[in-house]
């Protein structure tokens, strides 16, 4: 599929100079970064004492991705004033996930990954699950995200579809290798004062140029549904939305590395201060789609909205925010995924599963190594793109995981605040809430696999635990160095 | 049940004007922490 | 669209092309097609592929009698997102910008889930909302 001749916005020449100065910034801003990273401490977790600026933009900005600005438009677009207000509902995951950050760090002082937890807690079986649901979840979203890089680019400035996703990829690799978390959450601030402003100056514009008037008028005439607030699929889609995006938060090491990494102090107050200036986001990026009937563009395809009427509000000027904004919100959510699915496969695969007593030293070294390789299989896989069958557009790609991950939010739950959860109904609740969810996402649509998915595996962990109740020690997650000579002891209060 | 215009304006008008404070917010932060050698 | 089949293979496609034409009736084959076009949807969206000349119109109509037919784009693309759609039987139709005759028509049924349906899952996610607020809190409490 190329629409690049269709709607290609941006002069190529522009959307190169663009890349390669953007780039440059981040590969040079990563290495400078973390030029003085020595051991797989500093390079996975920047030092665990990361401050509360950097600390709420980079949770911010691993949240906006290329889906909150693409999607958001098109959600407003399918399933109109509650698609967005539904997606905005996403802020609800990093707010919950605050008092979540504080325990975990509490806990495991001496943490690496999510994958560390769930072994601890409640053993290797239940651990292997969720590394299985884990990992699809991780590839699935590095995939998409290269994916998506690679046909906007296309979309917007009509470069082909695999050199586009090349240099993406490329630029984010390099840059995650350099300087590992530190590099990540640097540049994730710049990247998320350049979204931020970028969105809403859009926004501003359309407001300005549209009115609310206009848009109302022609949605009633043309598309009534999408102002309707009792729209029955945006109802079902609500907490099916919110559900995903707190099962992404709370199981993702991504999210999990952050709070190990956040100083003492730092991880409540940034994951709620993060989740509270990221809920007017997808109202911002996603409200312009409205505007389409009272434009009269035509959408060819529905994920392509938000740029369509960028471009339409601001010409040249809206393509190349448009194109900025864009390649900052896949950078700083491709980089984050990177690093931590590179610290979830040194810890859990490599050094869990293969060299279990690798030092300090191979494992620094083994993180760098998997960064390369994610990157190459990343990008093999989205190299196939049109030669595999591809499910639909970026949003149902997008929730075509949300089976999987809203059923792992019942286990991490329970592993932190339930003492008698019994770990293999952890295990079993989030193998049969993934089936059951994916049978929903195929029969009924896929506004409803995360919810599904979530509600089975309650009632899968809570009958185990009922029937079953078993008892935990919380002192055993502080011993996060069970294959070290020496075990780290205290800090558990 | 549909949405008014007002209401759909007073929304939209709303969150652009937090979207729009907050890189200013999280500037003023980063200006706090660097002063006080907080930032990592 | 352009395609990479050498100059050869591409004149016997037209041979092949120009005898099928020939045999069969004329039947407004010629013209723009709709690709696969949905035929029902429980949501009001949907997107709609066309192809076969390079400027097109689309139009779209409902209710028994077509009275609110009305052109709903008219350019080169080869698809459209329609959304919002309530509840009804819709027809569209397509045909080169210009011409009198319509080339080609489909129709969509929207009909949307019952609200009952809808507010079924909107309770079971309030509910399971309200229970992971309620074990994060008391988790807090008594950790």
């Amino acid at each position: 599929m190329t629409i690049a001749e269709d709607v290609a916005i941006l002069p190529e020449g522009i959307a190169w100079g663009l890349l390669i100065a953007f780039g440059i910034l981040w590969v040079i801003l990563g290495w400078y970064l973390g030029r003085k990273n020595r051991t797989a401490e500093d390079h996975m977790l920047a030092g665990r004492n990361v401050g509360m600026a950097l600390a709420t933009a980079t949770a911010m900005a691993t949240w906006v991705t290329a889906n909150t600005t693409m999607t958001a438009p098109q959600l407003a677009l399918q399933l109109g004033v509650w698609g967005m207000f539904g997606y905005s509902l996403g802020a609800l995951g990093l707010i919950l996930f605050a008092p979540m950050a504080r325990r975990i760090r509490e806990l495991m002082p001496q943490g690496f990954t999510s994958g560390d937890f769930i072994r601890l807690r409640f053993g290797k079986f239940t651990w292997r699950v969720f590394l299985v649901v884990s990992l699809i979840y991780a590839f699935g979203w590095l995939v998409s995200l290269a994916m998506a890089g690679g046909v906007l680019i296309n979309a917007l400035a009509g470069i082909d579809y695999r050199v586009g996703m090349t240099v993406i990829l490329t630029v984010c690799v390099l840059y995650t290798l350099l300087g590992g978390l530190r590099a990540v959450i640097g540049t994730d601030f710049v990247q998320t004062v350049i979204i931020v402003l970028g969105v809403a100056f859009i926004a501003w514009l359309t407001i300005d140029k549209v009115g609310f008037e206009a848009i109302h008028f022609n949605l009633m005439e043309e598309r009534p549904e999408l102002l309707n607030l009792l729209f029955p699929a945006a109802i079902m889609f609500l907490f099916n939305n919110l559900f995903f995006g707190v099962g992404e938060i709370f199981h993702s090491n991504v999210w999990w590395s952050r709070a190990f990494a956040f100083g003492r102090s730092v991880g409540f107050r940034a994951y709620l201060l993060a989740g509270l200036l990221w809920l007017p986001i997808p109202i911002v990026a996603g409200f312009v789609a409205l505007a389409t009937p009272a434009l009269g563009i035509n959408v060819p395809v529905a994920d392509m909205v938000g740029p369509l009427v960028a471009a339409e509000i601001l010409g040249l000027t809206g393509a190349i925010v448009v194109f900025i904004v864009v390649f900052a919100a896949l950078a700083s959510s491709l980089d984050s995924l990177l690093a931590a699915t590179s610290d979830l496969v040194t810890r859990d695969i490599y050094r869990g599963h293969i060299r279990k007593r690798a030092s300090d030293h191979e494992q620094f070294r083994a993180t760098k190594v998997v960064v390369v390789l994610l990157g190459l299989v990343t990008w093999a896989a989205a190299s196939y793109r049109g030669e595999l069958p591809v499910i639909g557009s970026l949003a149902e790609v997008l929730y075509f995981t949300g089976a999987f991950v809203a059923s792992a939010i019942w286990p991490v739950v329970a592993g932190l605040y339930w003492r008698r959860a019994n770990p293999t109904g952890a295990g079993l609740s989030m193998v049969a809430g993934t089936t059951l969810g994916l049978v929903s996402y195929f029969t009924i649509g896929f506004y409803v696999a995360a919810l599904v998915g979530a509600a089975v595996s309650l009632a899968v962990l809570v009958l185990f635990t009922w029937l079953a109740p078993r008892d935990f020690d919380w002192r055993l997650l502080a011993e996060a160095e069970p294959h070290s000579a020496a075990p780290v002891t205290g800090g558990a209060r | 049940m549909m949405i008014s215009a007002e209401a759909l304006g007073t929304v939209v008008v709303v969150a652009t004007a937090i979207a729009t404070l907050a890189p200013f917010l999280l500037i003023a932060l980063f200006i706090r922490d660097w002063k006080r050698g907080s930032l990592w | 669209m352009r395609t990479l089949m050498p100059p050869r293979t591409r004149s016997w496609l037209w041979c092949l092309l120009l005898l099928a034409g020939l045999a069969l009736p004329a039947q407004g084959t010629a013209g723009p097609a709709f690709d696969s076009p949905p035929e029902r949807d429980a949501a009001g969206f949907f997107s709609l592929d066309w192809e076969g000349a390079e400027r097109f119109e689309l139009e779209q109509a409902s209710g028994p009698d077509h009275e609110d037919a009305r052109i709903i784009y008219r350019g080169s693309d080869t698809s459209t997102t329609v959304s919002g759609l309530p509840d009804g039987e819709y027809r569209f139709r397509i045909r080169e910008e210009g011409a009198e005759e319509w080339a080609d028509e489909t129709v969509v049924v929207v009909e949307h889930h019952p609200l009952s349906r809808a507010f079924l899952f909107f309770a079971l996610g309030a509910a399971l909302f309200v229970v992971l607020i309620l074990a994060i809190a008391r988790g807090r409490r008594l950790a």
